[in-house]
C-alpha cells in the first residue's frame, strides 16, 4: 500500500497526511508502518502516532512544536483544538 | 566556477537587471513618481506609505530601504522624487544613497521645482535620459560569488517546511559552496527554532546576535502589550495545517540549508561584499517587507516558497515562486514558478530539485523574467518601528 503519511523524524509524535482522509483509513508510513484514522484529517495536517497526554509536549521535525491542551490519541487529527505553542517562560 | 551574465555597477557589485528607479520619498510624491515611471519604459517605482511623519527609529527602517533599493546593483541610477517637507528629506535620502554606492542619481522636489506637472516633465526627461545610457550597457560573464540570494516564504503550509523550504535550503546551501551569499530572514519565524540556529553560528558574537534579535522582537510585542504568537500562524497557515508558530519557524528555517551562520544584519542594511556564505537579517515575518529589507540588503534575486500561494513580486529584483502543495500550483500556475511537490510524494529528493532550482535562479539571472516580473507585480513595504506621529 502507498505511503499516506510523512513522518520527518523518527522520534516525532505527528506525521504529515499527504492526502485527505476519513475515519477509519489506514495510515502507512516511514516504511510500512501502519496505524488507522480515528477521524478525517484534512490533506497536510498532522495525525498522532502516539497517545499523548494533555501537558505534554508535541515533537515534529525533532523538536517541540507544543504542548497538549487535551489527551490526544493514536489516529487523532493534531491541531489547533488540542495543541498551543508552548508560552515563553 | 559558475558564472551569471551581469551588469558591472561602478561600485563593483553586479546587477542581473537593468532598471532606473524612480523613488519615492515619501507617501506624498509616490504618486508623482508613478506618474513619471510609467511614462517610460525600463523605469521602475513602488508605492511608498511612509516617509513622513515617522520617529529616528521608524524612519531610520525607511531610509536604509529607499537608499539600499538605489544601491541594489538591478538599479543603473536613481531619480529621487520628493515633496519637500517630508520626514524623509531629499538630501538626507541623497547622502544615505552616496554613502552605499556611485551610481547615477538626480532629485527633483514636487515644492521647489513648480508642483507635480513641472516636475513630471523634469523628471521624465532625466529618466529618458538614463534609460537610454542603461542600455549601452552590455551584459558580462560574473562570478557566482556576486550573488546576493534573498529567502523568503510566505502563505506558507506544512508543505514549506517539508518540500519547499528544504528545497530553497538545498539552494542555499549549493551558492554557499560556490562562495555565493543567501539571506536567511524572517525573524518572528525564528521564535521556537532560534537554539538551533544560534548553534550553527559562526562565533559566540553571531550566537548572541541571532537570540538577541528574536528576544527584540518578541519584546517589541510585549512592549505593545501583544504577543508575537497572536495572528502568526495567520488564519491561511492554519487552514493549511499549521498549528503553532514554533511548528511554523521550525519549517522555516529550512530555507537556510545547513551550513554555518556567518554574520547578523539589521533590516535593510547594506551586505558587506566580504560577508559570504549564509547570513541572517532581521527582518518581520511579513512578506513584502521582508522582501524589502533583503533587496535594500543588495540581494539581485529572491526565491519564495509559498504553499498556499501568493502573487507578490519586487519592483527591483525577480522573485522566484516554489510551492510543496500540488494542489496550489494547479490553482495558480500563473503565479509559481516551480513546483516542488514531488519531494512531498518521494518523487524526488530536494537536493535533486535544489539542483533544478539552482538552474532556474541561473536563467533568471541570464534574464529569463519570473513569472512575478511577466505580469508587473511590484508590492513593496517597509519595516516598521511604531505608529506615525
Amino acid at each position: 500500500m502507498m505511503e499516506n503519511a510523512l513522518l520527518i523524524h523518527n522520534k516525532d509524535d505527528v506525521a504529515v497526511v499527504t492526502q485527505a482522509i476519513a475515519t477509519g483509513d489506514k495510515i502507512v508510513y516511514a516504511d510500512g508502518q501502519i496505524i488507522i484514522a480515528k477521524e478525517a484529517i484534512p490533506i497536510y495536517h498532522k495525525i498522532a502516532l502516539r497517545n499523548i497526554r494533555k501537558g505534554e509536549v508535541v515533537h515534529k521535525y525533532n523538536n517541540i512544536i507544543g504542548e497538549a491542551i487535551s489527551d490526544i490519541e493514536v489516529g487523532q487529527h493534531v491541531h489547533i483544538h488540542n495543541v498551543k505553542s508552548t508560552a515563553k517562560k | 566556477m559558475i558564472t551569471f551574465n551581469g551588469y558591472k555597477r561602478p561600485d563593483g557589485r553586479v546587477g542581473i537587471r537593468n532598471y532606473v528607479l524612480i523613488l519615492p520619498a515619501s507617501i506624498c510624491s509616490t504618486d508623482t513618481a508613478r506618474m513619471v515611471a510609467n511614462q517610460v519604459e525600463g523605469a521602475v517605482t513602488f508605492t511608498n506609505q511612509l516617509g513622513c511623519s515617522q520617529v529616528p527609529s521608524d524612519m531610520r527602517y525607511t531610509m536604509d530601504v529607499l537608499a539600499g533599493f538605489a544601491a541594489n546593483p538591478n538599479v543603473y541610477g536613481t531619480i529621487v522624487v520628493a515633496n519637500g517637507c517630508e520626514t524623509c528629506q531629499c538630501n538626507l535620502i541623497e547622502d544615505e544613497i552616496k554613502k552605499r554606492t556611485n551610481k547615477p542619481l538626480v532629485s527633483f522636489i514636487i515644492r521647489r521645482d513648480g508642483g507635480t506637472i513641472k516636475l513630471i516633465e523634469k523628471a521624465v526627461r532625466e529618466a529618458r535620459k538614463m534609460v537610454m545610457e542603461a542600455s549601452s550597457l552590455q551584459k558580462e560573464a560574473c562570478p557566482i560569488t556576486e550573488l546576493i540570494l534573498g529567502t523568503e516564504c510566505g502563505g506558507s503550509d506544512p508543505t514549506s517546511g517539508i518540500a519547499a523550504n528544504p528545497v530553497i535550503g538545498g539552494l542555499s546551501d549549493l551558492l554557499v559552496a560556490q562562495g555565493a551569499t543567501s539571506i536567511l530572514s524572517e525573524t518572528t519565524e525564528f521564535v521556537g527554532a532560534e537554539q538551533i540556529l544560534a548553534a550553527r553560528a559562526k562565533n559566540q558574537e553571531v550566537h548572541d546576535r541571532i537570540l538577541e534579535i528574536v528576544a527584540r522582537y518578541e519584546q517589541h510585542f510585549i512592549n505593545n502589550n501583544e504577543d508575537v504568537r497572536y495572528g502568526n500562524p495567520t488564519p491561511g497557515n492554519i487552514e493549511g495545517g499549521l498549528t503553532t508558530l514554533e511548528e511554523k519557524s521550525l519549517g522555516c528555517i529550512r530555507k537556510g540549508g545547513s551550513t554555518m551562520v556567518n554574520a547578523v544584519y539589521d533590516y535593510g542594511k547594506q551586505i558587506n561584499s566580504a560577508d559570504k556564505g549564509l547570513i541572517i537579517m532581521d527582518t518581520p515575518g511579513n512578506d513584502a517587507s521582508s522582501i524589502a529589507g533583503m533587496i535594500a540588503g543588495g540581494a539581485q534575486i529572491c526565491v519564495f516558497s509559498t504553499g498556499r500561494g501568493t502573487p507578490l513580486g519586487s519592483p527591483i529584483a525577480p522573485v522566484i515562486k516554489i510551492t510543496g502543495n500540488r494542489e496550489t500550483y494547479q490553482l495558480m500556475e500563473d503565479n509559481i514558478d516551480f513546483d516542488v511537490s514531488p519531494v512531498v510524494f518521494h518523487e524526488q529528493t530536494p537536493t535533486e530539485m535544489a539542483k533544478s532550482l539552482l538552474n532556474m535562479v541561473l536563467e533568471c539571472c541570464n534574464g529569463k523574467v519570473t513569472k512575478s516580473e511577466a505580469l508587473g507585480f511590484t508590492e513593496s513595504a517597509i519595516m516598521r518601528a511604531c505608529n506615525f506621529v
